[in-house]
Formats: structure tokens, C-alpha cells, sequence
């Protein structure tokens, strides 16, 4: 049974969500379906990755198969930089429930905090909360400083914020800011794309063979065990259900120290790329 | 009569076939001709003519890339115009050269902020200024025919739409470069001479020699203009608000070509920038001999290997082989 984060709304999310990017219709098809089966109940789209349309299509009938209603289903999409320019937050949004043929999504993100922009649009996103066509707000990809200059600005401040967070890159001052002001972390890219140096990282190896588990369970469990909340993504059926079983061990104390000494600030996405001026 | 007929006849068809046959001969040679200037054109972007003169374009970690391309955290980058260029090597050091060669600061800032994901916190970011200036406004060849105008964005970028195109942010924006995708249509005789004759990989800059130099205005000068004495400070800024060590390194000149004025714009530098970041100003390190330098304001590789471990000695920035 897959554990719930309770957000600084009241807001409730599952503890493992999946993650859509890079997935076609076919891709869709089989992903969704075998993720629902295994358990998971939440998944991660944006507009940036062009499949809004096939991902809300494909979790329609994945939800009509195993007889899901939408409120045991949890969505999240976000605002590409692009659409960030037309300072339209409302357009977007309905443009995103459109694509999704849905009500509403459960976590609606900024996809970057995008210089000029992400401050206004924001505030624009906090006023839809009232609409009740959106359940959360946050921000995906923001620094301290992104953070700090919202507040300062509206005295606003995202329910989550979803970043790339895995072994390599911990961002303890990250964390601990959002532990502080009571933001929920949600950690794409958990896995670090499985590189060779993680996969065949000798503590984690270690770890795995101590507990039983796989690497991927391993850090998957380190990720909930900090409170974060791991946006995983698979294009194997079969490993839904293996990442689902991180719930029936505990990774001691002395081994989540171990693994944080692993973290040498490895960005595998370089966020100035995606979004200039960063 | 109906002699004079058939044989006026046949003397047509006779012409007719020649015709024929010689616009079929013609057409032949003009395929041919086009399908040699296509090869050539292919060919020419593997070699090291073209991949030196837009020598920065594959220095980039550029988004397509990312993925297959692991290296990140760099400790030192450098940005600036074609002297910082080729005044920064990173053979013993785990530093990246940003800088794009002919360009402005305004391109510089721009590059800055398209790639500093992949400096690690605390990494130095040199930014290279010569005392010397280099219009290039001279060289009706490097820019009016090379580059063409996009809408909206002002003319000091127009260096980076050469080589940096994709990193514009609205691709709408972008017209063609027709010279990047098109070369031989523009300089045919060099590109097909650099396919028979390609030039040295190892010494590139030695290899394109100092006549080749773009026709510019070089001209000394004691400061920057107030526009782009601007954009260093923004370039300061920029980098402190993220964590990153921003340097300037006023970059040697050959002894020859030190006078009052580029001592005065060592001065300028110093007054204007050193309380806001490190400068290290360069000129009295060693004397400058005219053979450091392949043509004026560029150093030779192995001047520059020198230079980037004195440069980085002084930033305490260790070798990769220590």
C-alpha cells in the first residue's frame, strides 16, 4: 500500500508518483495501465512534454478497466515556459483539461520559474485555486532564491515544488527550507536516469544486497523515508511493481547517512538550458 | 526539288539530334556540377577548416547533447571575444571555454546564461577583456553576408545568431543562416580548397596564419564603452546572485603593442571592477614577445597552456593531475 503526503492546503498525495515524459501512445497504453495495477494512483504530465492529450486518454481508460473514479486517480501538469510569456494563467489552465479531458488536476506546477515571468503568473495561479479547478500549486525547478523572491514579492509560497533530487544531488538547504515553511519536495529524475556510476554504485549495491532489494528500491525508499516524494519514470511494466514494494523495509539510520554522502550537487538536467537566465 | 526537301529535312534532324544531344550533355554537366558543389558542401562541415573557423560550436554541452555528455560541475569557465578565446585551455584543468570567439559582451552574457548549469557552486567564471578592440563592423564579409538581422533582438547579438542560433530564445525568430547551411554558395573556392587541402587539427590557429586575420579596425583603448561597461557589471551580478566566482582577466597584449592607453585601461578595469569581483590584470607576468602570438591579440596554444595554469594558479584552482 503506497503512503500519502497530507500537503500545507490538506491536500493529500500519494508518496510515489509516475512520471509521463517522453512517452508515446502506445508507450502510454501499456505504462498506465500496469502502473494502476501495481498500485500507483498519481502521475506526472506537462504541457512541454507534448502528450497531455495521450496521457489523459490513456489514464481514462486505464481508470475505466480497473473501475477507478477520479477522485482515487491524481494528476499533475505544468505550465511550459512558453505559455508562460502569454501571462494567461486561466488559458492555460483550461487548455490542460482540455488536452486531459478532466474536471480538474490535482497539482498544477510552474514548469520553471521562469525569469520575468514565474512571479506574476504565480499569483495567477493562487487566485485559481478558488476555482476548484485546481487542487494544489507549486513550482518545478526553483532555487532558495526563486522561493525567497516569491514570497517576498506576493507572501506567497508553493504546496510542493518538484526538482531533480536523487543521491547526487541532495540539496540539503533546499530541503530544509521547505521542511521550515512547510512545502512538500517531490523528486524528479529520482534515479538519476539509472546511470552506471548510481546503478553500480558500490554503497548502493551494498545497500541492496543487505536489505534485498534493488538499487532502484534502495533509493526509491530513501527518497519517502526523507519525506520526499519520488516522480518516477519506467517504461517497463514490470517494474511498477517492484518500485511499489519500498514499503515492507526501512533503511536504518546510519545507512541514510551513508547514502548522503553521495552527494556531490550532479545536476543530470542543466536547468539554464531549459530555461535562460536561470 | 524533292531532293533539296529531304535533304533540308534530314540536315534539321541531324541538327535537331546534335541539339538534343548537346542539351543532354549540358544538362548532365549541370547536374554533375551541382552534385559536386552538394558533396562539397556536406564534406566541408568535417573539416578542420570550417570546424576552426566556428571553432566554439563544438565546445558546447548543448542541449541535444546533455544526455549522452556526463560532465558537469565544471570549476572554470571562460567567456569573451576571440583573444579569450585563445588565451584559455583546459587540457590539465576541468574548465570549459565558452567563449565563441568573435563576439560581443552582450553575447557573452547571453551564453552565460543559457550554460551556467554546468558550473559547480563556487566555479570561477572569467570573463577575458583585451585592451585592444576589434571592429569587425569592418568586415563586411564576416558580417553582412554571414549574418542577417532577427527582428526584435538588438544588433550586439548578432555574433551569436552565427554560431548560437539554437539558443535564441524564440525560435520563430530565427531566419536561416544561409552561409552556416550553405557555405560553398558563398566561399567556394575556399571551401573546396580546405577539402583538398585541409588545414593542421593540432595547431588550427597556427595552421590559418596571421594574413587571414578578418580585415577589423584594432584599435587600443582605455575603457570600455558605458553600454557595455554595463553588461560586465550585469555579467557580476549575474554570476554572484547564483553562486558562482566571477573573475576578469585583462588579457596580455605583445610588448610592442603596450602604451599609455592600454595601461590605462588595466587602470580603468581595476578601478572600475575590482571591488565587485577579482581582477587579475596580466600584462607584467611575463614579457609579452610578438612569437606568444600567432596574430595580434592571439596567443599560440602552447602560450595559452602557460597563461590558463598561471591564471588559475593565482585562483588556487588545482590541475587535474595533482
Amino acid at each position: 500500500m503506497i503512503s500519502t503526503y497530507r500537503l500545507s492546503n490538506g491536500a493529500v498525495l500519494p508518496s510515489l508518483c509516475v512520471g509521463t515524459n517522453r512517452m508515446d501512445r502506445q508507450l502510454l497504453d501499456a505504462v498506465i495501465p500496469a502502473a494502476i495495477n501495481a498500485g500507483f494512483r498519481f502521475f506526472d504530465s506537462a504541457q512541454a512534454y507534448g502528450n497531455e492529450g495521450l496521457v489523459g486518454a490513456a489514464l481514462r481508460g486505464a481508470m475505466e478497466a480497473s473501475g477507478l473514479t477520479r477522485s482515487e486517480v491524481f494528476i499533475t501538469t505544468k505550465v511550459d515556459n512558453s505559455k508562460q510569456i502569454g501571462r494567461d494563467m486561466r488559458k492555460e489552465l483550461d487548455r490542460s483539461l482540455q488536452q486531459l479531458q478532466m474536471d480538474y488536476v490535482d497539482l498544477w506546477l510552474q514548469h520553471w520559474p521562469y525569469p520575468d515571468y514565474f512571479i506574476d503568473n504565480f499569483r495567477q495561479m493562487a487566485d485559481l485555486l478558488a476555482s476548484g479547478r485546481v487542487k494544489s500549486i507549486g513550482l518545478a525547478n526553483p532555487r532558495i532564491r526563486h522561493l525567497q523572491e516569491l514570497y517576498d514579492t506576493t507572501g506567497l509560497l508553493p504546496q510542493v515544488i518538484q526538482i531533480e533530487l536523487h543521491p547526487f544531488r541532495q540539496v540539503p538547504e533546499l530541503l530544509s527550507f521547505c521542511k521550515m515553511h512547510k512545502i512538500q519536495v517531490a523528486a524528479y529524475s529520482p534515479l538519476c536516469f539509472m546511470i552506471d556510476r548510481l546503478k553500480h554504485s558500490p554503497l548502493l549495491v551494498e545497500l541492496g544486497c543487505k536489505y534485498g532489494k534493488s538499487v532502484g528500491q534502495i533509493v526509491l525508499r530513501w527518497h519517502v523515508q526523507r519525506g520526499v516524494l519520488p516522480v518516477f519514470r519506467s517504461e517497463k511494466a514490470t517494474r511498477f511493481a517492484e518500485n511499489a514494494k519500498i514499503f515492507d523495509f526501512v533503511l536504518d539510520e546510519d545507512d541514510m547517512n551513508r547514502i548522503a554522502t553521495l552527494d556531490e550537487d550532479y545536476k543530470f538536467i542543466p536547468e539554464s538550458l531549459h530555461c535562460p537566465g536561470y | 526539288m524533292r531532293r533539296k526537301i529531304c535533304l533540308f529535312i534530314a540536315a534539321i534532324g541531324l541538327l535537331s539530334t546534335i541539339g538534343l544531344c548537346l542539351g543532354f550533355l549540358a544538362l548532365v554537366a549541370v547536374v554533375l556540377v551541382l552534385l559536386f558543389f552538394y558533396c562539397c558542401n556536406r564534406k566541408v562541415f568535417s573539416t578542420n577548416y570550417w570546424n576552426n573557423r566556428y571553432l566554439a560550436v563544438n565546445d558546447f554541452l548543448a542541449s541535444p547533447f546533455f544526455r549522452s555528455d556526463e560532465r558537469r560541475n565544471f570549476g572554470v569557465v571562460n567567456l569573451g571575444s576571440a583573444p579569450s578565446h585563445y588565451a584559455f585551455t583546459y587540457e590539465a584543468f576541468q574548465g570549459l571555454n565558452l567563449s565563441s570567439g568573435c563576439q560581443s559582451l552582450g553575447t557573452d552574457l547571453e551564453i552565460l546564461r543559457n550554460y551556467h548549469s554546468f558550473i559547480k557552486k563556487g566555479g570561477f567564471v572569467i570573463l577575458g577583456l583585451s585592451p585592444y578592440q576589434i571592429d569587425f563592423k569592418e568586415d563586411v564579409a564576416y558580417w553582412s553576408r554571414f549574418i542577417r538581422k532577427v527582428p526584435g533582438r538588438p544588433d550586439e547579438y548578432r555574433g551569436y545568431y552565427a554560431n548560437y542560433s539554437y539558443l535564441l530564445p524564440s525560435k520563430s525568430h530565427i531566419v536561416p543562416m544561409r552561409f552556416m547551411r550553405y557555405p560553398i554558395r558563398y566561399k567556394p573556392f575556399e571551401v573546396i580548397y580546405s577539402l583538398f587541402a585541409d588545414i593542421n587539427k593540432d595547431l588550427p590557429v597556427e595552421s590559418i596564419g596571421r594574413s587571414n586575420w578578418p580585415k577589423c579596425c584594432m584599435s587600443a583603448r582605455e575603457s570600455l564603452g558605458t553600454h557595455d561597461a554595463e553588461i560586465v557589471f550585469s555579467y557580476i551580478q549575474f554570476c554572484k546572485d547564483r553562486e558562482y566566482t566571477p573573475v576578469i582577466v585583462v588579457l596580455p597584449v605583445e610588448n610592442s603593442l603596450v602604451n599609455a592607453k592600454t595601461e590605462a585601461f588595466s587602470n580603468w578595469v581595476l578601478g572600475t571592477y575590482g571591488k565587485c569581483c577579482k581582477v587579475i590584470l596580466s600584462q607584467g607576468y611575463k614579457a609579452w614577445a610578438a612569437s606568444d602570438f600567432i596574430r595580434p591579440l592571439i596567443m599560440t596554444k602552447t602560450t595559452a597552456k602557460d597563461f590558463t595554469a598561471h591564471v588559475l594558479s593565482s585562483l588556487s584552482v588545482k590541475s587535474v593531475n595533482d
